[in-house]
C-alpha cells in the first residue's frame, strides 16, 4: 500500500475511534452512572439526607420516576450540564411544581412517545409514590417563552430539547410534558388544568 | 478544516483524485449534518421579545420597542431620560405593559407620551387618583399612558389605546446619586431585572421573562453618556461594555462601541478623579421657588489604622438559593473564599449558607487558625445553588448567636437579594443589630440593590457590588480596608447662627474610610460655611465652605427623594400607614416626584379608538438576565453516532479503492 494510502486509512480511523469513543462515552456515562445513582438512591431511602453517587459528585438523587414497564430513571438535583450527562435534572425551584429537564438523547428520548393520559410514577426522598398521568404536552420557543414552573406545586414539568431527531445540540426548542397527579386530575377536570397554564401558549 | 490542510500539501497528484473525493465528500456530509439546525418557527419581526394575549391566552402579532437611554452626569447627580418606543403590530386596539427597573435611589421626575406628532405630558397625582383616570380614559377610548411605581425600584408603564399600525413613545425622566468610593465614581444603570422569589404567593410582578438563548434576540437599547465630572478625570471605563469615549478632563462623551447594547445586563459606568489629595468634601446647592436646598458630599480620607481596637468577630451570610445558579454562585464562592483569606489570626468567624433551609459551619464563631479555615475553605467550595430564598432565619440565626463584648462582630451577607419580604427583614436588622455591624456584597449581573443597601443601612454597614468574577479581589480587599481603618461615629453637622436646616438622613450614619457621606439639606438662607463634627475615637471636625453660587439642577429633588425615603424607611420599619401617606404624597407632589403614593398618567383630550372595538392588552418580556436559561437538553450523541458511521463507510471505501488499484497496477 502506498505511504499516502496509508495515511489517508489511518487518518479516517483515528477520526473514526475518535467520534465513536466521543460517542460511547456519553451513552456510558449516560447509562453506567444511572446505575450508580440508584445505589445512592437507596441508601437515600434508607438514611434520608443528600447522597452524592460518587464521592466527588456535586449532586444528588431526589426523585426515581418509573415508567409502566418498570423501568427506572432517577432524577438528580441541579440541571447543570454536569449533572444532566448522567441523569435527568431537578431545576432550582422558586415555588410550583418540580421541572425536571433531561437530555432528548440520552434519558429522555422516551418523552418522544408519551401521549396524552399516559401514566408514570415519581417517587421522592420520603419514600412516598405518586402517579401521574400526562396532562398536555407542548413545544417552546426559547427565544420566546419563559420556563416557568407550574403553578401547582404537586404537578411536574418535565423538559427536553426538541425536535428529538434533530442532528444538532443547542436548537431554540424545547419539548415540555406537563404532568398531574392521577388522583386530582380524574376529579377535576377544568378549563384551566387541561390548557396548561404556566407555558406560554404558540 | 483536515481538508484545507492535506489539499494544499505538493503530494496530492491527479492520479489520487478518487480517494481525496470521497474524503471531501464525507467532510461534505458531516459537516452538513451539523447545518442541519431546526429552524421550523417563523423568526419573529426585529427582536422577537414580545409577548402577546388576548383573554383566551391565544398568541398575537408582537409589538416592536426601542429604548433610548440618555445619561447626563454633573458632578454626583445623574439626570436620565429614558424613551421607550412601542407599536402595535395588530390590527386591534391595544394595550402594552412592560415592567421596567430603575436604580434603587432613582427620583422619577416627569413622564411624557408621545403619540405620532402629539405630545401628552404627564402629571403627578395620587397613585388612587391617577390609576382611576387611566383606567377612565382606557374605557372611553382615549390614548392614556400611566407610570406607576410598584415595590421600591420595580416601575411599571401601561399604555391604552394604542390604533392599529401606531407608535407610541413614552419618556421617563429620573435623576439619581452617583456612587462615590474614595476617588471612583460608579454609576449602575439597570437594564433587566432579577426575578424574585417569592416566599409564599403574592402578586407577581416580574412578567414574563425572555430566556437569553444564545440564537435568540433581546431587547436591544441605545445608550449616550454626557460626563460633567466638575473636576479633572481620568478618562471614564465601564465594567460591563465596551465604550468609545470621547473628551477630556471633567468633560466627555460616552457610547457603548457597539452602538446598541443588549438589555440583558446592567449598564457600569466608573470614573476616577486624577489628582487625588484635595480637599473631599464638597457642597452642591439649587434655588427653587424662593427655597435654598443644598447637597454635601464628604469623604473621609482613608490612613492605615494606628492600633486595632478590638478583635473581630465575623459572620458570613451565603445565598445559595435558585436564583444564584451558574456564574452568581462562581462569584460568591470566589468572594467569600477571597473574604476569608483576609481573617487574622485572633479572629473569629462562622460561615452560614441558606436556601430553602440554612446551616451553619460551626455551632458557635470559630477561631481563624489554619484548622478550622481549611475546613471552611472546604465548605465553601463544596456550595452549590438550588432551592428557595428563606433568608429570615439565616439572619435571625447570625444575629442571634452567642456573642463576647471582647470581639466586634461584623456580618457579611453575600447574595443577589432576589427576596420580596424585605420590610421583614430590615425590620429583623433593626430589632437585632446590637453593637454589631451588617455588611452586604451583591452578586450577579443584575442584583436587588435596593434591598441591599437598605439592608447595609440599617445594618449601619456599606453595601459593595460585585459585577463580575475579575471585579472579586478588588471589591473584597477594599470592603476589607474599611473593616480595618477606624470609622468616625456620632457624625454631627454644625450650621452658622441664624441658618436653620431640615436635613435628611435625619440620623447621620457611621463614616468608613472612603466611603461618602451625602447629607441633603432644605434652607432658609444659604449660608457661607458649615461644620461636620464626630468621634474616631478621637474628635473630628471638618468645616466646608460654600463655593461661588452655580446653581446645580436637581438638588431639590434629591432633597425630596431622601425624605421620602426616609419616610419609606419608617414605613418598613412599621410605622402605620395612616402616618406616613399624607407626609409623603404631599412632598412627592410638591417636587412632582413619583413615590409608592403618587403616579404619573397622561391622558389624551379626544378619543383615537372608536369604543365598539376591542382593546387587546400585551405584556412585553423583560429580557431575563444573565444566568437563568432553560437547560441545554442534548448531548448531540446521535450526530456523533452518524458521523462515526459515515467514517467507517469512507474507511471502507477507501479500502475497497486502494485494494482495486494494486489489483490492476
Amino acid at each position: 500500500m502506498a505511504r499516502s494510502e496509508r495515511v489517508l486509512l489511518g487518518l479516517v480511523l483515528g477520526l473514526l475511534i475518535l467520534v465513536a469513543g466521543k460517542a460511547s462515552w456519553i451513552e456510558a456515562k449516560a447509562w453506567v452512572a444511572q446505575a450508580l445513582i440508584a445505589r445512592a438512591w437507596e441508601r437515600t431511602l434508607a438514611e434520608g439526607g443528600h447522597h452524592p453517587p460518587w464521592p466527588w459528585a456535586d449532586t444528588w438523587p431526589v426523585a426515581r420516576l418509573t415508567d409502566n414497564n418498570g423501568k427506572d430513571l432517577y432524577i438528580l438535583e441541579s440541571a447543570s450540564g454536569q449533572a444532566l450527562a448522567f441523569g435527568p435534572g431537578r431545576m432550582a425551584a422558586t415555588g410550583g411544581g418540580w421541572v425536571v429537564a433531561g437530555h432528548r438523547d440520552t434519558h429522555f428520548r422516551f418523552l418522544e412517545g408519551l401521549e396524552k393520559d399516559d401514566r408514570l410514577s415519581l417517587q421522592k426522598a420520603d419514600g412516598g409514590w405518586t402517579r401521574y398521568r400526562v396532562a398536555a404536552t407542548k413545544v417552546a420557543d426559547t427565544r420566546r417563552d419563559s420556563l416557568q414552573p407550574p403553578e401547582d406545586p404537586q404537578a411536574l414539568a418535565l423538559v427536553t430539547c426538541y425536535p428529538f431527531d434533530a442532528s444538532a445540540a443547542g436548537g431554540p426548542l424545547r419539548y415540555v410534558v406537563r404532568m398531574e397527579p392521577v388522583a386530582r386530575a380524574e376529579s377535576v377536570v377544568s378549563a384551566e388544568t387541561l390548557s396548561g397554564r404556566g407555558y406560554p401558549g404558540r | 478544516m483536515t481538508i484545507r490542510l492535506l489539499a494544499t500539501r505538493p503530494g496530492a497528484a491527479p492520479r489520487n483524485a478518487l480517494p481525496w473525493a470521497l474524503l471531501c465528500l464525507a467532510a461534505l456530509l458531516l459537516s452538513a449534518t451539523a447545518h442541519a439546525l431546526p429552524r421550523d418557527t417563523p423568526e419573529e419581526p426585529g427582536s422577537g421579545v414580545f409577548l402577546m394575549f388576548d383573554d383566551d391566552g391565544q398568541e398575537m402579532p408582537a409589538t416592536l420597542l426601542s429604548t433610548d437611554v440618555d445619561i447626563r452626569i454633573s458632578g454626583p447627580v445623574a439626570q436620565v431620560t429614558l424613551v421607550q418606543s412601542f407599536q402595535n403590530e395588530g390590527a386591534l386596539f391595544s394595550e402594552g405593559r412592560y415592567v421596567f427597573p430603575l436604580p434603587e435611589q432613582a427620583a422619577v421626575t416627569g413622564m411624557t407620551l408621545t403619540v405620532g406628532e402629539r405630545r401628552i405630558v404627564g402629571e403627578i397625582q395620587p397613585k388612587q387618583e391617577a390609576k382611576r383616570r387611566y383606567q377612565q380614559a382606557k374605557r372611553d377610548g382615549h390614548r392614556a399612558g400611566l407610570v406607576e411605581q410598584h415595590h421600591s425600584n420595580l416601575f411599571t408603564t401601561s399604555v391604552a389605546n394604542i390604533a392599529p399600525g401606531e407608535r407610541v413613545e413614552v419618556t421617563l425622566h429620573y435623576s439619581q446619586t452617583v456612587d462615590v468610593q474614595g476617588n471612583d465614581f460608579r454609576l449602575r444603570v439597570p437594564m433587566t431585572l432579577t426575578p424574585r422569589y417569592q416566599p409564599e404567593g403574592g402578586e407577581n410582578l416580574s412578567g414574563p421573562f425572555h430566556s437569553p438563548d444564545s440564537s435568540a434576540a433581546p431587547n436591544m437599547a441605545r445608550l449616550r453618556v454626557e460626563l460633567d465630572a466638575g473636576q479633572s478625570i481620568l478618562p471614564p471605563d465601564s465594567g460591563s461594555h465596551d465604550l468609545d469615549v470621547d473628551g477630556a478632563r471633567g468633560l466627555y462623551r460616552i457610547h457603548p462601541s457597539d452602538g446598541l447594547v443588549a438589555m440583558d445586563r446592567d449598564f457600569l459606568l466608573h470614573w476616577r478623579i486624577a489628582n487625588a489629595g484635595q480637599s473631599r468634601g464638597s457642597l452642591f446647592v439649587e434655588t427653587v421657588n424662593g427655597e435654598h436646598y443644598a447637597l454635601v458630599m464628604l469623604t473621609p480620607p482613608s490612613q492605615p489604622s494606628a492600633t486595632r481596637a478590638l478583635p473581630r468577630e465575623t459572620l458570613f451570610i451565603i445565598d445559595t438559593s435558585g436564583s444564584m445558579s451558574g456564574a452568581s454562585i462562581r462569584q460568591a464562592r470566589a468572594s467569600l473564599l477571597e473574604a476569608l483569606a483576609h481573617l487574622r489570626p485572633g479572629d473569629r468567624f462562622n460561615v452560614i449558607e441558606f436556601n430553602s433551609v440554612h446551616h451553619a459551619l460551626f455551632e458557635a464563631p470559630s477561631p481563624a487558625d489554619e484548622v478550622h479555615l481549611q475546613q471552611a475553605r472546604r465548605f465553601v467550595a463544596g456550595l452549590e445553588a438550588s432551592g428557595g430564598t428563606e433568608m429570615l432565619p439565616a439572619l435571625h440565626t447570625a444575629l442571634t448567636m452567642p456573642t463576647d463584648a471582647e470581639y466586634l462582630r461584623q456580618v457579611m451577607f453575600i447574595t443577589d437579594g432576589a427576596v420580596t419580604n424585605e420590610d421583614g427583614i430590615f425590620s429583623l436588622i433593626h430589632r437585632r443589630l446590637g453593637s454589631a455591624r451588617l455588611f452586604t456584597v451583591g452578586i450577579g449581573s443584575s442584583p436587588n440593590s435596593h434591598f441591599m443597601r437598605k439592608a447595609a443601612q440599617f445594618g449601619r454597614g456599606t453595601f459593595t457590588y460585585i459585577g463580575n468574577l475579575q471585579e472579586v479581589s478588588k471589591a473584597m480587599n477594599d470592603l476589607f480596608v474599611k473593616l480595618e481603618n477606624p470609622v468616625i461615629r456620632d457624625v454631627q453637622l454644625t450650621l452658622p447662627p441664624g441658618v436653620e436646616a431640615e436635613v435628611w438622613p435625619r440620623r447621620i450614619p457611621d463614616l468608613y474610610a472612603s466611603e461618602p457621606l451625602l447629607l441633603t439639606l432644605k434652607l432658609n438662607r444659604v449660608p457661607e460655611y458649615l461644620t461636620l463634627t464626630g468621634l474616631t475615637p478621637a474628635p473630628w471636625e471638618q468645616t466646608l465652605p460654600l463655593p461661588e453660587g452655580r446653581q446645580h439642577p436637581g438638588i431639590a429633588r434629591l432633597w425630596a427623594r431622601n425624605k421620602i425615603e426616609a419616610l419609606n424607611d419608617r414605613l418598613a420599619l412599621g410605622e402605620p400607614e395612616e402616618v406616613i401617606r399624607p407626609l409623603l404624597t404631599d412632598v412627592a407632589l410638591e417636587h412632582s416626584l413619583m413615590s409608592r403614593y403618587t403616579s404619573f398618567v397622561a391622558i389624551e383630550r379626544t378619543p383615537s379608538r372608536p369604543l365598539d372595538e376591542p382593546l387587546i392588552r400585551e405584556d412585553i418580556a423583560n429580557t431575563l438576565p444573565d444566568g437563568l436559561a432553560w437547560p441545554a437538553t442534548a448531548t448531540g450523541v446521535d450526530r456523533l453516532w452518524r458521523q462515526a458511521v459515515v467514517l467507517a463507510l469512507t474507511g471502507l471505501l477507501l479500502i475497497l479503492v486502494f485494494r482495486r488499484r494494486r489489483h490492476r497496477g
